[in-house]
């Protein structure tokens, strides 16, 4: 009697040597890769602590015994963990799991902004609308404030936070409006186009963006330029002194104010 | 950035020109410092929120120091982070007054 036994399992064989083939990455190992990524991360952050605190520690003695005192990093060195990430994210081009890793690549890069800025052209073009993305909106109202060298042109800058503010998610769409029209509600004179169109852009965004730091700063830029501008009179502050005492601004209604936001942190 | 504005206070202790602070540090560290520091202007307390506070929040401020100038009318003749451009319009606006303009 023949039986069918032999060809199922010569099909079973054949999954699992597929599913095991590693040219061809699951979507369960991203998850494990991107842990693993993190949990490098977070013991190369340990190891550089530590080395913080140890070099503090022989620097009072080196100090004092006048010999020079070396430098120490000023955050761990993330440079091949980051070269991974961009590896890793490769095999994973255009799909929805390199996201993930483009995203940590961009909270990651402190020292060398390249990696992060290839990483943003990557979720520009293939990703706005993934939702890791707006874990990183902050960082789209920063790129134009980098230097040319570093973050292009201001037409390739514009170009970038033109793809992200097409987003399906308003929040995204959100930073990366203020990204794109900040410096001109800074900048542009109060009667110009420009001015207008950056207000009535910003509000609009403000009206649909869920995040509440995100409609402050959208809504406060313009309140900042148009009721903090030089020539405005100034908003009462009514409030307390350190010892609790109340008191008001308009107090000093009659004097010039010398007004100092300040602290010792 | 406090021995600037000590000595500020001292200069123009006699002329229409008030120093006002907004802290933002913890009650007893601005406490501490103020004491360390014989710092000599008063200071509105940005609160339990500090730079998130409701003061800096109302006014937008980002940067830390921030100053602010205003004149007799509380009109505002400054903004920004140059403690010396603010000095100098502040100590212009004062001899504007005192001259009775």
């Amino acid at each position: 009697m023949r039986t069918p036994i032999p060809i199922v399992a010569l099909c079973l064989y054949a999954t699992v040597l597929v599913a095991q083939d590693p040219a061809v990455p699951t979507r369960a190992s991203a998850k494990e890769r991107l842990q693993a990524l993190q949990q490098e991360q977070k013991r190369l952050t340990t190891e550089w602590q530590k080395a913080i605190q140890d070099a503090r520690a022989t620097a009072e003695a080196k100090a004092k015994a006048g010999e020079t005192v070396p430098a120490l990093p000023m955050r761990p060195d993330f440079k091949e963990l980051i070269a991974q990430a961009e590896a890793t994210a490769a095999d994973y081009a255009g799909t929805d799991d390199a996201p993930q890793f483009l995203v940590w690549i961009v909270q990651t890069s402190g020292g060398d902004p390249a990696p992060m800025m290839r990483a943003l052209a990557t979720l520009a073009v293939h990703h706005v609308d993934h939702p890791a993305v707006v874990t990183i909106g902050r960082t789209l109202t920063y790129l134009p404030q980098l230097p040319a060298q570093v973050r292009g042109t201001d037409a390739e800058v514009e170009a970038m936070l033109d793809r992200f503010s097409k987003s399906s998610n308003p929040d995204v769409r959100g930073w990366a409006l203020l990204g794109r029209y900040g410096k001109a509600i800074e900048d542009a004179p109060r009667d110009s186009a420009a001015y207008d169109l950056a207000r009535k852009t910003l509000l609009g965004a403000a009206d649909v963006a869920t995040q509440k730091e995100l409609v402050a700063d959208l809504r406060g830029c313009i309140d900042l330029r148009e009721r903090f501008a030089v020539g405005n009179t100034a908003p009462e502050i009514a409030g307390e002194d350190l010892d609790g005492v109340a008191f008001k601004l308009s107090d000093y209604k009659g004097k010039v104010v010398f007004l100092d936001f300040w602290g010792d942190w | 950035m406090f021995p600037h504005e000590r000595s500020l206070v001292e200069e123009m202790k006699d002329k229409p020109f008030a120093l006002v602070g907004v802290n933002s540090d913890e009650k007893d560290r601005a406490k501490k410092s103020i004491a360390d520091n014989k710092l000599n202007w008063r200071s509105f307390w940005a609160g339990e929120k500090r730079t998130s506070g409701p003061i800096p929040a109302a006014w937008h401020v980002t940067g830390w120091p921030t100053i602010v100038v205003l004149d007799r009318d509380q009109v505002i003749c400054y903004r920004g982070y140059n403690g010396e451009e603010a000095t100098k319009i502040a100590k212009q606006l004062v001899a504007a007054l005192e001259r009775g303009k």
